[in-house]
């Protein structure tokens, strides 16, 4: 591939995330990993589990979260 | 908790391999990764998915997946590949969803402004070129390599670690890649 050939690729992908995208996106990624932090009660191997299940739910309630947030905005704002 | 200023100084003189193997009980670790590559693996998804919103969707995955899976990360490879590997992972599924002709809420077309402003259509002429038009009929497998290789500065090895092909495999992909775009391009004199 030439090098103008090779500029015209790099110039016609040239995206950057919006600067509001940034900002939700890892205020969400923060807020799932605050409720995977929190202390398992439970003793030994199963406070392993429920610390697993727990980062489970957590991150995919945040991610579900943030697209419902996501979908309200685009409603509101068509 | 809050990083201190010394934290973040600390923070971003380590590598990516170093904060990786933080990531999954320091928060701040893994934002610092995702301060430094957000930018490229949007711009990565982007090249490959249509439409800022599902850019937006299929980057967000790639970072919950990232963050879900910290702990999982070795430090045999690099970070940048490991996350890339999760991006082709999160467009193959995005990809596979639309054809089984789930609706995917980024296809529905947004309402249409009646008058649109002179930035919009400068952008709609933008996105009518030629140069556009041709790096955006190459078919999936082509472009994943060509982005990976000239946007993203991979090496052969790492694309094919990325996308689980062999050397061989991403060699061929980039030569046909290469032919149709210096065809088209010499065919439209913008070579």
């Amino acid at each position: 591939m030439t090098g103008a050939v090779e500029q015209a690729v790099i110039s016609t992908w040239a995206y950057s995330p919006r600067p509001a995208f940034s900002a939700e996106l890892l205020d969400a990624l923060r807020r799932a990993a605050g409720l995977r932090l929190l202390p398992p009660a439970a003793p030994g191997h199963e406070r392993w589990v429920l610390a697993g299940s727990i980062a489970g739910v957590a991150t995919a309630a945040s991610a579900a979260v943030y697209g419902f947030v996501k979908l309200n905005r685009k409603g509101s704002a068509a | 908790m809050r990083s201190t200023v010394a934290d973040e100084h600390v923070l971003s003189s380590l590598r990516d391999e170093d904060l990786a193997l933080r990531a999954h009980r320091d928060f701040d670790a893994f934002a610092e990764l995702y301060r430094r590559h957000l930018c490229p693996v949007y711009r990565f998804v982007r090249s490959q998915v249509p439409g800022d919103a599902a850019a937006e969707d299929v980057t967000a995955q790639v970072f919950f997946k990232a963050l879900s899976s910290a702990a999982s990360f070795r430090a045999e490879g690099s970070y940048q590949s490991w996350l890339y590997r999760i991006a082709h992972n999160s467009i193959s599924s995005w990809r596979s969803s639309r054809d089984k002709g789930f609706l995917v809420l980024d296809e529905v077309p947004e309402s249409v402004d009646p008058e649109p402003s002179p930035v919009v259509v400068a952008i709609a002429q933008e996105e009518s070129s030629l140069v556009r038009e041709t790096v955006e009929q190459l078919p999936p497998a082509q472009r994943e390599v060509v982005a990976l290789r000239y946007l993203e500065d991979f090496s052969i090895e790492e694309i094919a670690g990325i996308t689980r092909r062999t050397r061989g495999a991403v060699r061929i992909l980039l030569h046909r890649a290469r032919s149709r775009l210096r065809k088209d391009f010499e065919g439209k004199e913008l070579a």
